[in-house]
């Protein structure tokens, strides 16, 4: 029964689970503070499942999964670790007790959307939060990415995971074995992280603040324990910091690679270039027209609120300085559309990715191209190389079926009553992984005006969105269908 | 002189084709029966069927004696063993083709003389580079860079309206930059000019000078200014190929079309190229022409590999109006066909490598060489040897014979055009002029005075021989 080994793979994923809610629970323990017990109760839930799981279905290693068992392992993987990331919340009585809010807010981590419920947030324990911030580090680089760095080899497809999880059309491998390269990557992600820990603490800030921020920020995630969010702090220094280092996190992790490697032409990458260009030109924009209204002519203040809020939405972090809902309708809009962007592929950024865009552009054009040269052989190229037709095809798949779940989930919030701006800003930054949109969920404000409905349907999209929308729709072809209809008959 | 060819191309049928005219001993390897058949039927050359990389295979072919090895076949690997085997017998001069230019170019770990290889040659892309050539200069008939091509020399047709004909060329004002050295008449009289010759209109004129110079000299020379921009190549081998990558490269901007019949070779040169608009489809079916806006082009270049697709697309071009028509020309006794249907502009690529072959031979002193397409007068490249009988003399003083022109002298990377004051000093670059019966007497003027290595007399052996 094959089936069997996937219940048996999710039992490991949540004893891991635990150990990470026990380290993030180390904070309470030392502070003595009030949610040492939702902790303790959460970590002896996860664990006890975990272990009945392992107990129970035994590691059969006849047969590799199908490609259907390991699309659906990676799918279910994400669902169910939000069930349990959501008990502290849970436990602690932060939403009173409606769980449904406290799996938005853990699925809202664990895709580093940084999409929030909570209104006051700085009224709860420094753990609970540090756990917040936890989640969205341990999404940012995968969950299943962190399984191959860590677990042996389960005779799954370590490939077929790893480019599931992994953003981008294509996943690259920097070295030969993927388990070695989910290794480095993690390893690249962790020492990044910690010199940005370093970095914020020469800025002034405190340890946790320094800690819960860098935490957030390489994956891309934007959850912060204050209210209102890096504002709070009002330091340019630290700003900078978090600035450049959501820069780096939207970066393809293969180029890291490749300059410690000593390769420095991989900076002419096509995409980093394109990637940095749209920054640019972003701030720029952005700072034009934001210089007279928000920034009252201060030229310094304009760029340095523009380019953090265009970069934190471009890299898909969702960290805020400025209420930018209350900008120009220009910069409104221009960073709602921002939000489609994305950062590079292959980073921790969401989104559709900046690769997908020049892909399409370029597509575009050779097929103007092809109308006035019927006879014409074209192909599109990413710098020197050729790209594929099969990941042109895969790319202009992706880009329609994003735009459509978005035009669909947008219809959605609306038959429930929500406004246009805040519809379609709310599925734009949840299945971008975002976080704040604009209207009611703007940068100042939280997901509580959205109906208990549309909170169900926006964690939906939160995966969707990480799993780059294929590896969730596939599930729903029926050919994925029979497979498991089989699987629960023989059963 | 013992020369052995490996292959039975037609690069190989050109060269043994000459050097046995010239009484060497040829012997062509050749694994194809009816391929040797062809060299033992027209030509007079000892011919073995075997595999030519193979070490008993060339011992009975004579290696032990061998002057020269050329390594032609159609496998690139092949020629490489060939040559690695021939210097392990010590052939003094080996050449071989190599198309690939991962094994011999920038981007490999060995060097062609690691490979046992004295001179590669890749007849595609010598024609490409003809075409070229042909291309950025449309108004010139020849055309040869020297010196990392600072320095050129030029063949203009002279046009009726250019401002030079009719007054002997000491009347000229003195043109800093370039010197005519040779003038040659519509029926083949050739003269290396002194200041009493005079330019008349159709005469073609060959010129030495700095390269940015020469570009505005010979659009002078003409009553029309063409630039060639819009190209279509028909056809996209390897020289339709490597063509488009040179124009591509080149400084000057070229908008490029390729036409090709088969699909799949349309789609690996499409992974090649940049901004070459690749077409698919018949360069020989007027639609797709009509289609392409051929009469707009200013250049047609017919490279299908074929000769009779290669007519009737240049035939085409010129009813759609195109200046500019260059031809490949595969089968060398067609050639006099295109002249007759007035193409001039043709290339030959066995034609241009084997001369190339034979070119390369002939000097070693010289750090280039090359020969008039009419085969009037030879241009070298040579460094001045320190105890030269000329060194340290002006020019005038040198007593060089006469038919022979010092066209520039590169001095500390600074071009300079002589007159008879100039001194020359041990070390300079010299491109020289001259025509061939001044030869012997040039090399005694250059002369280094000391005792030659071995190789050098084996060169010069070559070259007296090949010279009869």
């Amino acid at each position: 029964m094959r089936h069997f080994r996937i219940l048996y793979l999710i039992g490991i994923l949540l004893i891991f689970l635990a150990l990470a809610m026990f380290l993030a629970s180390i904070w309470s323990i030392a502070e003595q503070s009030p949610d040492r017990l939702a902790f303790l109760l959460s970590i002896l839930i996860t664990a006890a499942t975990g272990l009945t799981l392992l107990l129970y279905f035994l590691p059969s290693r006849d047969k590799e999964l199908s490609i259907v068992e390991n699309f659906t392992f990676v799918s279910l993987v994400w669902f169910i670790a939000g069930i349990f990331a959501a008990l502290p919340y849970h436990f602690y009585g932060v939403f009173d007790g409606n769980y449904l809010q406290a799996y938005f807010e853990a699925i809202s981590g664990l895709t580093t959307t940084g999409a929030t419920l909570i209104e006051d947030i700085e009224v709860l324990p420094r753990g609970l939060l540090l756990w917040r911030s936890f989640t969205q580090w341990l999404g940012g680089m995968g969950i299943i990415v962190l399984f191959l760095a860590i677990l042996p080899k389960f005779g799954f497809r370590s490939m077929t995971m790893f480019k599931a999880e992994i953003p981008g059309p294509t996943a690259e491998r920097v070295v030969p074995r993927v388990v070695e390269t989910a290794r480095l990557l993690w390893l690249i992600y962790v020492v990044l992280t910690v010199t940005q820990l370093a970095l914020l603490l020469l800025t002034g800030l405190s340890f946790y603040d320094a800690l819960s921020h860098a935490l957030t920020t390489m994956p891309t995630g934007g959850f912060s324990p204050y209210n209102a969010s890096i504002a709070a702090f009002n330091n340019p220094m630290a700003e900078i910091v978090i600035i450049f280092f959501m820069l780096f996190a939207g970066i393809n992790f293969a180029i890291y690679f490749r300059l410690v490697r000593g390769d420095f032409n991989v900076l002419r990458n096509p995409e980093f270039k394109f990637y940095l260009i749209v920054i640019l030109i972003g701030i720029a924009l952005v700072t034009i027209n934001t210089f007279e209204d928000v920034a009252g002519g201060d030229l310094f203040l304009a760029i340095r609120q523009s380019a953090f809020q265009v970069i934190s939405i471009t890299t898909t972090t969702g960290y805020a300085t400025a209420d930018f809902n209350n900008w120009h309708n220009f910069s409104r809009i221009f960073l709602l559309f921002s939000m489609f962007l994305g950062a590079c592929g292959g980073s921790t950024g969401g989104s559709m990715k900046q690769v997908r865009w020049l892909l399409m552009f370029k597509y575009a054009y050779r097929e103007l191209r092809h109308v006035i040269h019927p006879s014409a052989v074209t192909s599109v190229k990413l710098g020197k190389h050729v790209v594929d037709e099969s990941i042109l095809r895969t790319t202009m798949g992706f880009g329609f079926l994003y735009l459509f779940l978005t035009a669909i989930s947008t219809l959605a919030l609306a038959l429930m009553g929500v406004d246009t701006e805040t519809a379609f800003s709310a599925v734009a930054a949840t299945i971008g992984n975002v976080g704040p949109g604009l209207g009611d969920v703007g940068p100042v404000e939280t997901y509580q005006s959205i109906p208990p409905a549309g909170q169900a349907l926006l964690p939906i999209l939160m995966v969707i969105g990480r799993l780059e929308v294929y590896t969730v729709l596939v599930l729903f072809l029926p050919e994925s269908r029979r497979v498991w209809m089989r699987a629960i008959k023989e059963k | 002189m013992h020369i052995i060819i490996i292959g039975g191309g037609g690069v190989s049928y050109e060269l043994a084709r000459y050097l046995s005219d010239k009484k060497h001993d040829v012997v062509v390897i050749e694994k194809n029966e009816e391929k040797a058949l062809r060299f033992h039927e027209s030509l007079d050359v000892m011919v073995i069927e075997d595999n030519g990389a193979n070490a008993v295979v060339l011992e009975k072919a004579g290696i032990k004696n061998s002057d020269m090895l050329v390594a032609v076949t159609e496998a690139d690997e092949v020629n490489v063993i060939a040559c690695m085997l021939a210097k392990h017998y010590n052939v003094p001069i080996t050449v071989a083709r190599i198309r690939n230019q991962e094994y011999v170019g920038a981007s490999s770990v060995l060097t062609a003389q690691q490979l046992g290889i004295d001179i590669v040659i890749n007849p595609e892309r010598i024609a490409a580079m003809e075409i070229s050539k042909m291309l950025h200069f449309p108004d010139a008939s020849e055309l040869e860079y020297f010196h990392r091509d600072r320095v050129m020399m030029l063949g203009v047709v002279v046009g009726s309206e250019a401002h030079i004909t009719d007054v002997p060329l000491k009347k000229l004002p003195v043109n800093p930059d370039a010197l005519i050295v040779g003038i040659s008449d519509a029926d083949g009289t050739f003269v290396v000019p002194s200041g009493n010759d005079v330019i008349r209109p159709g005469n073609k004129i060959y010129l030495i000078g700095k390269a940015n110079a020469l570009k505005d000299i010979s659009s002078r020379l003409h009553n029309k200014r063409k630039i060639v921009r819009q190209v279509t190549i028909m056809g996209g081998g390897l020289i339709g190929l490597q063509l488009a990558k040179l124009l591509e490269d080149s400084k000057q901007y070229f908008d490029v079309k390729l036409i090709e019949k088969d699909y799949e070779r349309c789609e690996h040169l499409c992974r090649q190229m940049d901004s070459t608009l690749i077409l698919q489809g018949d360069a020989t079916e007027i639609a797709m022409l009509e289609e392409e806006d051929t009469e707009r082009a200013d250049a047609v270049v017919a490279v299908t590999g074929d000769d009779r697709s290669n007519i009737v697309v240049a035939l085409l071009a010129q009813q759609f109006g195109v200046k500019k028509i260059i031809s490949e020309v595969m089968r060398p006794h067609y050639a006099p066909i295109y002249k007759t249907l007035g193409f001039e502009s043709v290339v030959n690529p066995r034609i241009l490598a084997a001369s190339k072959i034979i070119r390369l031979t002939r000097r070693e002193d010289a750090v280039a060489f090359s020969i008039l397409q009419d085969e009037k007068a030879e241009i070298s490249e040579i460094v001045l040897p320190p105890g030269s009988k000329v060194a340290n003399k002006k020019i005038a003083e040198a007593n060089f014979p006469h038919g022979m022109l010092i066209g520039s002298i590169i001095r500390d990377e600074e071009v300079i055009i002589p007159d008879g004051e100039t001194v020359l000093l041990p070390g300079d670059n010299l491109i020289i002029f001259a025509i061939p019966e001044v030869r012997v007497t040039l090399e005694q003027c250059f002369a280094q005075p000391a005792g030659k290595s071995s190789r050098d007399n084996l060169y010069k052996k070559l070259n007296n021989n090949l010279e009869e």
